[in-house]
């Protein structure tokens, strides 16, 4: 079964990954990646002061994977069906394609036209359109995370739980680790 | 004190030295100046004369002036769409001089760039495009802001970018913002110009659209402020204008010239061309040699 499968199977403890060769490599890839991209993002949110060569900046990256371990844990304690390893790959997951989701919108100046339709129809300030918009490109990776494991999973909960939690946390972690 | 009067003095020996060139340009329609000229005036036309002498259009993009110390130059906006009765709209002016063998030039964060935006009555869309604007910013700020699209930094030149751009009255009467980093339908037309790339000191970004924030991230030493290298003396002005009855305005600009080897560079933010399909128009370039 490859990788990428019997990941998005999104299955309990009895049917866990297999931590083969394949499943290590794509994790280790993910946490580069994920890093990767914060470094990315906060060179975007600093106007070009930080960049690849910022090594502080790629383990400053990690923290938000810690997050995304704890909320995994929290999420694992309330049910003994969750697998929290999978469950930790999906939430780093859904950091990734916040970033992702961060880094395109910002280079196509899509980001600056919500943020700016949320100042004048909404009368958001700056610091609240950012939060918004912040919020919405979290939606986006929870919604991911959610598409990869509700559908297959027999107990819904603690996959909610996580959506919601991943939603809350991205969008804060955007807020405080990127964007301030 | 003694370091207060310091301060002032050095203030004001900068901007002695850097106001080469000044801007006179106005909203107010000044085409009656150009009566003389033979054939209709046509949209971003533009005329210059020395000392007093009778207006010329300008002939390519090169105008050799001499000893002169004062050149006048009239630029004509002329709404052309026949749906449209009139045009409000703004133009950005940005003049500077290349850096001469031999000259060093300065870090992009020492390098200092004059931002004016003169008094207008076109006060539509909001109460600060009523006053006037003077101030510097560094190339650095400048060109992050303008060349990557950058959000402004939360610093003293972060913020003067922020109080010289303005809202303005365009096409159809709608307000729109100098500093807009998108167009509304160009990317969708694969044209990724905005109004603030626009302002941009580097020509690609201005044909082409901003730098990439994506690349300049994965750039060793990250994002060089490349728009202001090579230039000196930046001034950069933004006036906005209303055609008559006619459906034309004439925009008068005034250059006091202390060195050789200068552009002009005029871009009416809201201009527009048929070539190859409707779309922005390309700014107008021009050398001053003597």
């Amino acid at each position: 079964m490859s990788t990428t499968s019997d990941f998005s199977a999104g299955h309990v403890k009895a049917n866990g990954p297999r931590l083969g060769h394949g499943y290590l490599t794509f994790k280790t890839a993910l946490i580069l990646a994920a890093c990767g991209l914060f470094l990315i993002s906060r060179s975007i949110a600093t106007g070009g002061r930080v960049h690849i060569d910022d090594a502080a900046y790629w383990l400053l990256g990690t923290l938000p994977l810690i997050a995304q371990l704890g909320l995994a844990f929290l999420c694992g304690r309330s049910s003994p069906e969750v697998d929290k390893n999978r469950f930790a790959v999906g939430l780093i997951i859904a950091w990734v394609v916040t970033l992702v989701a961060f880094c395109v919108t910002k280079d196509l100046h899509a980001y600056e036209v919500i943020r700016s339709a949320l100042q004048g129809t909404g009368g958001a300030n700056y610091n609240l359109g950012n939060f918004i918009v912040g919020g919405l490109l979290s939606l986006i990776g929870a919604a991911v995370f959610l598409a990869i494991f509700f559908r297959r999973s027999a107990e819904k909960g603690p996959y909610f739980f996580a959506f919601v939690g991943s939603l809350l946390l991205n969008a804060v972690m955007l807020q405080l680790l990127v964007l301030q | 004190m003694k370091k207060a009067v310091l301060r002032v003095c050095s203030t004001l020996c900068f901007v002695a030295l850097s106001a080469y060139v000044s801007i006179a340009g106005a909203a107010e329609n000044s085409c009656s100046a150009l009566q003389q000229q033979l054939k209709p005036l046509e949209e971003r036309e533009l005329f210059y004369r020395l000392q007093g002498s009778a207006w010329q259009p300008v002939a390519g993009n090169v105008v050799s002036i001499g000893a002169v110390p004062t050149i006048e130059f009239m630029y004509v906006v002329r709404e052309w769409l026949a749906d449209e009765q009139e045009r409000y709209g703004a133009i950005v002016i940005k003049t500077g001089r290349q850096i001469l063998p031999g000259e060093e030039e300065p870090l992009p964060n020492r390098k200092r760039i004059e931002l004016e935006r003169l008094k207008s009555d076109l006060a539509e869309c909001q109460t600060k495009s009523l006053e006037s604007f003077q101030g510097y910013v560094s190339a650095q700020e400048y060109d992050r802001f303008h060349d990557y699209g950058y959000d402004a930094s939360d610093t003293d030149d972060g913020h003067r970018l922020t109080q010289f751009h303005v809202r303005y009255k365009g096409r159809k009467g709608k307000c729109d913002r100098s500093t807009d980093s998108t167009s509304p339908d160009s990317p969708l037309r694969w044209d990724w110009r905005s109004n603030r790339s626009q302002f941009s000191f580097d020509p690609k970004v201005v044909s082409g659209g901003f730098r990439s924030q994506i690349v300049a991230g994965l750039t060793w030493g990250g994002a060089k402020a490349e728009g202001s290298i090579g230039w000196a003396d930046q001034k950069v002005s933004i006036i906005k204008y209303h055609t008559d009855e006619q459906k034309v305005a004439c925009i008068p600009i005034v250059l006091k010239l202390k060195n050789s080897n200068l552009f002009l560079h005029i871009n009416d933010l809201e201009g527009l061309t048929t070539h190859p399909r409707l779309m922005r128009a390309n700014e107008l370039s021009l050398q001053i040699t003597r």
